[in-house]
């Protein structure tokens, strides 16, 4: 009985020695790991009443005409257009805008004549908040919307120089909407 | 009673085709980029995919894409490529120019359906498995070009409505930057020059002296190579314990 308590014992301590050694002679080794979440980035602009950007029939030396959907005021909740961050996005994206000249033949109403803001109040011409169209995205943005400020307002005026010559000009206005 | 029915369903059917008309126009344009990083070995291609969805929009998206910013001689690739498109505009014909066009409303679903229609991949988003429309972005690297250099390529998108009769029209424009890095194929190693530091002592030395620091690392290389790791070492060690242990055993047992 004894030897085979011993024996048994013997075996246990042999098994811990080895298991000792094999735990000695094993390495630790790392390697590099990555992975890539795909970005999303998803705007939507809502065209208030459709169809686009107008300013109606304008006689030249008109200042601060208002886009013709918008309803003008600081109190005003209407603008011309809503850009808005859907919750697809997983960044917050920066908004920035341009446009391309007026153009009709051959006369060109140059795009800088257009100002817009994020709230509907009319400034004092010349204007010191409104910021002006240009034809290249400017270098910063113009507003950031995240999760907690998905929407942006937009409203637009359009200044006619005097001696414009007559004819119905068209454009395009673009809004990039980038990752930061 | 069935007239009055008839007339009831008629006009429900008819207030919702004018609201259907007046819903304001939302112009929707959602994009997906994987890799924003790359790597690619001179004369080899990469291929990676943008993807475009429009979940949220009432207007079918037309998006055409350009490359922006590339090596010169570099061959940067749209699939698919920018082609002509005639679309019927409240029954106006119209041609225009485009790489795709996604209609909405796409589809969000809780896992990957079985049948998927074709020109669609699903993909995660954080709103579920979005069936979105996939263009592949082919990045071919001449076989001179140099290793080790990082260059930015650009994709510019451009997102267009029809139907639009204002003064100005809306787009969306949006980028898609790559950081491009330029390696081999094959992993290599090799030690240029040592720490610097050595380079900046000037230290004088006996001939003697000399010859032993020049002999120094010789024996260092020696043992580098004749050297056993310690865990090794203690591997063996304690096998050999196990061995003496299992000897001493066998002796006893035997004794008795």
């Amino acid at each position: 009985m004894r030897n085979a308590i011993f024996v048994a014992l013997s075996s246990i301590l042999i098994l811990i020695l080895a298991n000792f050694a094999f735990g000695a002679t094993s390495e630790e080794t790392s390697g590099a790991a990555s992975v890539t979440v795909n970005e999303f980035v998803d705007i939507t602009l809502t065209d208030t009443a459709g169809g686009g950007f107008s300013f109606g029939g304008l006689d030249p030396g008109t200042i601060n005409k208002n886009e013709s959907d918008q309803v003008d005021g600081l109190a005003s909740t209407t603008g011309a257009a809503t850009v808005t961050r859907q919750t697809t996005s997983n960044v917050d994206v920066k908004v920035r805008l341009k446009g391309t000249n007026f153009i009709v033949g051959s006369n060109t109403l140059p795009i800088t004549y257009v100002t817009y803001d994020s709230d509907g109040e009319v400034d004092a011409f010349p204007d010191p908040t409104q910021a002006n169209l240009t034809t290249a995205y400017p270098g910063a943005a113009y507003a950031t919307l995240t999760g907690a400020s998905p929407d942006l307002k937009i409203w637009f005026w359009l200044d006619v120089p005097t001696g414009q010559a007559a004819g119905s000009y068209s454009s395009t206005f673009s809004f990039e909407g980038k990752s930061t | 009673m069935k007239t009055f029915f008839f007339f009831f369903l008629v006009l429900i059917f008819l207030i919702g085709i004018v609201n259907a008309q007046e819903e304001e126009p939302k112009y929707n344009f959602g994009s997906a980029q994987g890799a924003k990083e790359l790597t690619i070995s001179p004369g080899s291609e990469a291929t990676t995919k943008l993807y475009f969805y429009n979940i949220y929009g009432n207007r079918i998206t037309h998006i055409s894409l350009s490359v922006a910013e590339a090596p010169k001689n570099w061959d940067i690739t749209i699939e698919p490529a920018l082609h002509e498109t005639t679309v019927s505009v409240s029954g106006v014909p119209k041609t225009i120019e485009e790489n795709l066009f996604v209609e909405p409303p796409s589809d969000v679903a809780e896992s990957i359906p079985a049948n998927i229609p074709e020109g669609i991949e699903y993909i995660s988003s954080p709103v579920g498995f979005v069936g979105a429309k996939p263009v592949k972005i082919k990045i071919k690297v001449p076989s001179d070009e140099k290793l080790g250099i990082v260059t930015n390529i650009r994709i510019d998108a451009t997102a267009a409505w029809l139907g639009q009769t204002g003064t100005a029209a809306i787009t969306q424009g949006r980028s898609f930057e790559y950081k491009v890095t330029v390696l081999s194929k094959e992993f290599t190693e090799t030690i240029l020059e040592k720490a610097p530091e050595r380079k900046d002592e000037v230290v004088v030395v006996k001939e003697e002296e000399k010859v032993e620091e020049e002999k120094a690392p010789k024996v260092a290389e020696k043992e580098a190579q004749v050297g056993v790791p310690t865990s090794t070492f203690v591997g063996v060690v304690i096998v050999l314990l196990i061995i003496i242990a299992g000897l001493f055993i066998f002796f006893v047992m035997k004794k008795k």
